[in-house]
């Protein structure tokens, strides 16, 4: 019982962490329409400026660099590429995302090496224990971080200007702009948004028990993608829903060992969940089906 | 306020949707522009709105010019804030948000961000039924409340000219008879209207002038009160078939069939 305890929690955990880059992955297509394959890179460049920026400053500082610099290149990829081609066909777009993806990834191999470099963050490999279960501290803090930032996220899109324009834009983007809004400014924050929510996420991807920082976190991050889908590809919500049952899931599978296609089931699971909620549900669980009246 | 001189507009250079299109907004009036499908109407607009360019259309002569003011190279959203506000064809409400959030999406591109909470009392007014039902998911409202909620959302914006894209559309008669009341009283408070329709029955009832637009050219122009009375725009628009075989002039009616109006258009 203790053992399913851990489970639960550590899925928990690594679930918020998905939420986190799976919101990533909504927001950008509610703004743009286009599908960010280059997200699992952005994520990695976000640990690794962060790594870097840590030689020289403490965490909390270091990760402030990460953060911004990774949603300054979110913005500059949306802005030289996605804004220039609105009104371009999204499919071709999603697939230059693939290209910036490909081109990144592969600098940021080139730097890395064959190394694996610890974020630096202040949990190390601390235990927190109570009622007989133990888990890394860093497990712990990554539920609280990604409930915060989740809660001020909702917050921002239910009640901010910002929200009721990124809605507004999201759903009709013409009308929108008959409205005055400036959808241009919409999309940039939406992309700036969920590149920080990237950096942010690959700290925890990457802390303890996690080995470290390599381009391999890209792999784990592409989880994500299961997770916007099953919940709906626009819905915020469905985003964190997916992302705690994909964590969840691996978390169980790979905590009893289960094995499936002569390896882990916990390394395929993800992409299984996607495909029997798929058939179930094809627009994910909260996905938009037209609802209208006439 | 508004001057619209001999403007040229194709899309993707190859379809002249606009052939020298001229016409007048003068201060606080009213103007019509009757046309029907493929006139030129949505076009027009468009170019008005600034949002041609979506639509990849462009000018290619002639011009728009506000107040004195070019809009030529203006966006969408500076036009919004010069004060000219457009409600768009089939209503077009963010149906997922609610009625409120409507509102507030359409005070969004406001030039006096003070002035939103007077405009929200302004249209709360004109729509008490938009306050009572101010949490709802916009998409839940009635086809005339939607209509409703477009021109409220307009408003938001506080336009000094609110051009209406064929508001009547898909509405019963007597919403249509409302939603033209509901202009005068718009137009009362000093705010000019551009109103495009295929009904022209509620169009010429409220409107100082009016422009007949024919395949991306106006055909006739003038006093409402003329257009209404001219044999083209009653045989056109209004419904009152003349004896067509020989021509000869239709019996002037007392007063235009509602009835008949544009039915036998809609099949287009």
């Amino acid at each position: 019982m203790t053992q399913f305890f851990e489970l639960v929690l550590n899925g928990l955990s690594l679930g918020s962490i998905y939420a986190l880059i799976a919101l990533g992955f909504v927001i950008v297509f509610k703004a743009t329409e286009v599908v960010n394959f280059a997200q699992g890179s952005l994520l990695v460049l976000g640990g690794y400026i962060t790594t870097q920026a840590h030689d020289h400053m403490p965490f909390v500082l270091a990760l402030l660099v990460g953060v911004s610099a990774t949603a300054f290149t979110a913005l500059v990829i949306e802005r030289v590429f996605i804004h220039n081609a609105r009104g371009g066909d999204v499919n071709a777009l999603a697939i230059l995302t693939i290209g910036i993806d490909i081109l990144l990834i592969t600098e940021l191999t080139r730097r890395f090496g064959s190394n694996v470099l610890t974020i630096g963050d202040p949990w190390g490999n601390k235990l927190v224990h109570f009622a007989g279960v133990s888990l890394p501290q860093s497990r712990l803090a990554a539920i609280m971080v990604a409930f915060v930032l989740l809660a001020a996220f909702f917050l921002a899109f239910k009640f901010s200007n910002w929200g009721v324009a990124m809605r507004a834009g999201a759903e009709d983007g013409e009308a929108a702009a008959l409205m005055g809004i400036r959808r241009g400014r919409v999309t940039a924050t939406a992309w700036m948004v969920a590149g920080a929510l990237a950096a942010v996420a690959v700290v925890f991807l990457t802390a303890f028990p996690s080995p470290g920082l390599d381009t391999g976190a890209r792999e784990i991050a592409l989880r994500a993608f299961p997770a916007a889908i099953l919940g709906g590809l626009d819905s915020t919500a469905g985003a964190v829903v997916g992302g705690l049952a994909i964590g969840l899931a691996e978390s169980m599978t790979a905590g009893y060992s289960v094995t499936f296609l002569g390896g882990s089931l916990a390394d395929v699971i993800p992409y299984l969940v996607m495909l029997v909620i798929l058939l179930v549900r094809p627009s994910g669980i909260f996905g938009t089906r037209e609802l209208s009246r006439v | 306020m508004l001057e619209v001189t001999q403007l040229h507009v194709s899309y993707g250079g190859v379809v002249r949707a606009l052939q020298g299109v001229s016409l007048q907004v003068p201060d606080e009036k009213v103007v019509a522009v009757l046309g029907s499908n493929g006139a030129g109407k949505s076009t027009l607009l468009r170019t008005v709105s600034a949002t041609l360019r979506l639509h990849r259309g462009a000018v290619v002569g002639g011009g728009i010019t506000y107040h004195g003011q070019s809009l030529a190279g203006l966006d969408a959203a500076r036009t919004v804030r010069l004060g000219i506000v457009q409600v768009p064809e089939g209503r077009r409400i963010f149906g997922r948000l609610t009625v409120e959030e409507n509102l507030r999406a359409g005070g969004l591109g406001a030039a006096d961000k003070s002035a939103r909470a007077a405009s929200k009392d302004r249209v709360f007014d004109l729509f008490p039924l938009l306050a009572e039902r101010r949490r709802q998911r916009a998409a839940l409202l009635s086809g005339g409340e939607q209509q409703m909620l477009a021109i409220g959302r307009a408003l938001m914006a506080a336009p000094k000219l609110i051009i209406l894209d064929e508001p009547s559309l898909g509405l019963a008669p007597k919403i249509v008879g409302q939603i033209g009341r509901i202009l005068q009283a718009i137009n009362a408070d000093g705010t000019a209207v551009l109103l495009v329709e295929q009904n022209a029955v509620m169009a010429l009832g409220i409107a100082d002038t009016a422009y007949v637009l024919d395949v991306g050219r106006v055909s006739l122009s003038g006093s409402a009160k003329e257009l209404a009375a001219s044999d083209d725009v009653r045989q056109l628009y209004l419904g009152h078939a003349a004896t067509s075989a020989s021509g000869a002039p239709a019996e002037p009616a007392r007063e235009p069939s509602r009835t008949r109006s544009t039915l036998s258009r809609w099949q287009g």
